[in-house]
């Protein structure tokens, strides 16, 4: 493949310094959400324990 | 109340979304080339560049100011919350500013990397907030944990203005814009500039709007485990 020395600095540094901006954004937030998505679990398993021990009267 | 915060999510994310594209089409198509010395088309780095690091800057100067807060005003939780959010994303963002420079330096400095104080003052600043996420993660005690980042974060901010003087107070190769008139901008290299800058205020509002409902929700775990217990 022959590029132009103007050609090779667009493909090989301009456009990846523009796709590290969204591929580290979609990183970040996806892992974000994970660990939000975790912790919403576990929410909705505790509180169904808190519920059962109140029923069961704490035993 | 869950209704109107999905909403206002919602409107965020794409006003974001849509700033940043705005942002990408002036960049390219309405900026300027400028000469090959300065990178020809590579120096269209520089506005997403910038913008990143001002986001960088922003996150940590929020996290020393909720630090002062924290301290101040009685060691309340929401201030441990915006601290530790806007860290995290100061790091990412830290990180891209790094990569996006080594990625115009290359052509233009034929170097990926150089010990220039800029470059020097900003890897420092980035490894003393990996430091502070790290300190996080190391102290169980949730009181002392965020006592001890507070303090960490007000210390720990004083690399940000020296990174940011860095050009003006040391020999340096990096492009030195706050002293220069105008940010050294010609008149059609502002609008794609400030529409970049205004773009990723968004991105680090949405940001911290998810990041620091992350935290919420792990307080909500700690004490429903918390009440298990002593039920």
């Amino acid at each position: 493949m022959n590029l132009s020395p103007e050609m090779q600095n667009i493909v090989f540094f301009l456009i990846p310094a523009y796709a590290i901006f969204w591929l580290m954004t979609f990183l970040y937030v996806f892992s974000v959400r994970s660990r939000q998505k975790n912790l919403e679990k576990d929410i909705e398993t505790l509180r169904l324990l808190v519920e059962k021990k109140k029923e069961g009267g704490g035993k | 109340m869950t209704q109107s915060r999905s909403r206002l999510d919602v409107l965020l994310i794409v006003l974001a979304a849509l700033m940043i594209l705005i942002g990408i089409v002036m960049v390219f198509w309405m900026a300027p080339t400028t000469t090959p010395e300065s990178g020809g088309d590579v120096q269209r780095i520089f506005y997403f560049h910038v913008g990143i690091a001002w986001i960088a800057g922003l996150a940590m100067f929020v996290t020393f100011v909720a630090s002062i807060l924290y301290l101040a005003r009685g060691e309340q939780r929401k201030y441990d919350i915006v601290a530790a959010s806007s860290v995290e994303i100061g790091v990412v963002f830290g990180v891209m500013v790094l990569l996006s420079g080594m990625l115009w330096a290359r052509p233009v400095w034929n170097t990926w990397w150089t010990w220039d104080p800029r470059l020097t003052t900003t890897a420092i600043t980035e490894f003393i907030y990996i430091a502070y996420l790290m300190l996080r993660g190391a102290v169980d005690d949730p009181q002392r944990r965020a006592r001890f980042s507070a303090v960490y974060g007000i210390i720990g901010f004083v690399s940000v203005p020296i990174t940011y003087f860095s050009t003006k107070w040391f020999n340096t190769i990096h492009p030195d814009l706050g002293q220069t008139p105008g940010f050294g901008l010609t008149p059609t290299m502002r609008p794609p500039m400030f529409t970049a800058i205004i773009a990723f205020t968004l991105v680090y509002i949405v940001l911290m709007l998810i990041r620091s409902r992350v935290e919420r929700s792990a307080d909500e775990v700690a004490k429903l485990k918390h009440d298990i217990l002593n039920a």
